[in-house]
């Protein structure tokens, strides 16, 4: 059961996915279109206003700069975690259904 | 290193032809390189090596978080190669992926947006600064002691010039402003039905 309704862009649910350990925006970005096999490739001005978001709802955190680099890391929070395990229930769900309907059609 | 000069006007509503034109100088190996609004100056390069795109900083940013915004493209491989009032000119390298390809309608009308905000601020502005002139002149022609003829001419002279602005002003940019908001219109249904 969902106790909330939070539908994920794909944008969005895919940089969620890559902050499963702590990386910078550009790693980001790798990481989205790596997963996507180059189909999902993010801008940085995209990315810039999701992360903004996403920090506001508390789904991800900004990283202290270690002392060597200039580029901020972020990470998934525990709030985030969630989000992404009811993202992918609510995913489940769709392809159940599609399968379910369109079986026999 | 060649550079090569091209004289061209857009308005605020034709940044898309803008960023266009400037696509394919890239893919002729024309980057872009400086503008004064009028004139475009480019270096040779290699063809189609960058993506270019126009971007206006957001409203609602202060200048504290602009430049977090233009540090953190940086950080992603955009860099800023120009600037024109408060327009950007910045460019990919098409090797990283340029600018990508998620969320393109939601960057399309964020960017209309964008443009349609800042050519009304700036029709208001011109407007006002107009009627403040208007204003004056009325003041200067109601209270001028004995005023000569030729300090009602000047008056008179400075009174036209200023409703002409007003007029040649909104001659120019309801056009643009209306043409900016049906794009954002369009933009947004095609973002809610999809396609």
């Amino acid at each position: 059961m969902h106790t909330t309704n939070n539908v994920l862009s794909e944008a969005v649910y895919y940089i969620l996915l890559s902050l499963r350990r702590p990386l910078h925006g550009y790693g980001m970005i790798k990481e989205t279109e790596r997963r996507s096999n180059g189909r999902v490739r993010l801008s940085a001005g995209t990315l810039y206003g999701a992360l903004s978001n996403l920090m506001g709802k508390a789904w991800i955190e900004a990283l202290e700069p270690e002392a060597d680099s200039r580029k901020k890391e972020y990470a998934l929070t525990p709030a985030g975690k969630e989000v992404l395990l009811q993202e992918l229930e609510r995913l489940r769900e769709l392809v159940r259904n599609g399968e379910e309907l369109l079986s026999n059609y | 290193m060649k550079k090569k000069r091209c004289l061209r006007f857009f308005t605020i509503a034709d940044y898309e032809k803008e960023e266009e034109w400037l696509n394919k100088m890239a893919a002729q190996g024309w980057n872009f390189q400086h503008t004064n609004g009028l004139l475009f100056t480019f270096v040779e390069g290699e063809p189609g090596e960058y993506e270019y795109r126009l971007d206006l900083p957001d409203e609602q940013m202060d200048d504290h978080d602009t430049e977090n915004y233009y540090r953190f493209q940086a950080e992603c491989g955009v860099e800023t190669v120009g600037r024109f009032k408060e327009w950007r000119y910045l460019r990919a390298p098409r090797r990283r992926g340029g600018f990508g390809n998620a969320d393109d309608l939601g960057v399309k009308l964020r960017m209309s947006n964008k443009a349609y905000s800042f050519a009304t601020r700036m029709l208001c502005l011109l407007l006002c600064i107009s009627c403040v002139c208007v204003g004056l002149t009325l003041l200067a022609l109601l209270f001028a002691n004995e005023g000569t003829p030729l300090s009602d001419f000047l008056h008179g002279m400075q009174l036209g010039i200023s409703l002409s602005v007003i007029v040649a002003l909104t001659v120019l940019y309801v056009p643009i402003i209306t043409r900016l908001r049906k794009r954002t219109t369009s933009l947004i249904d095609r973002l809610t039905i999809g396609g």
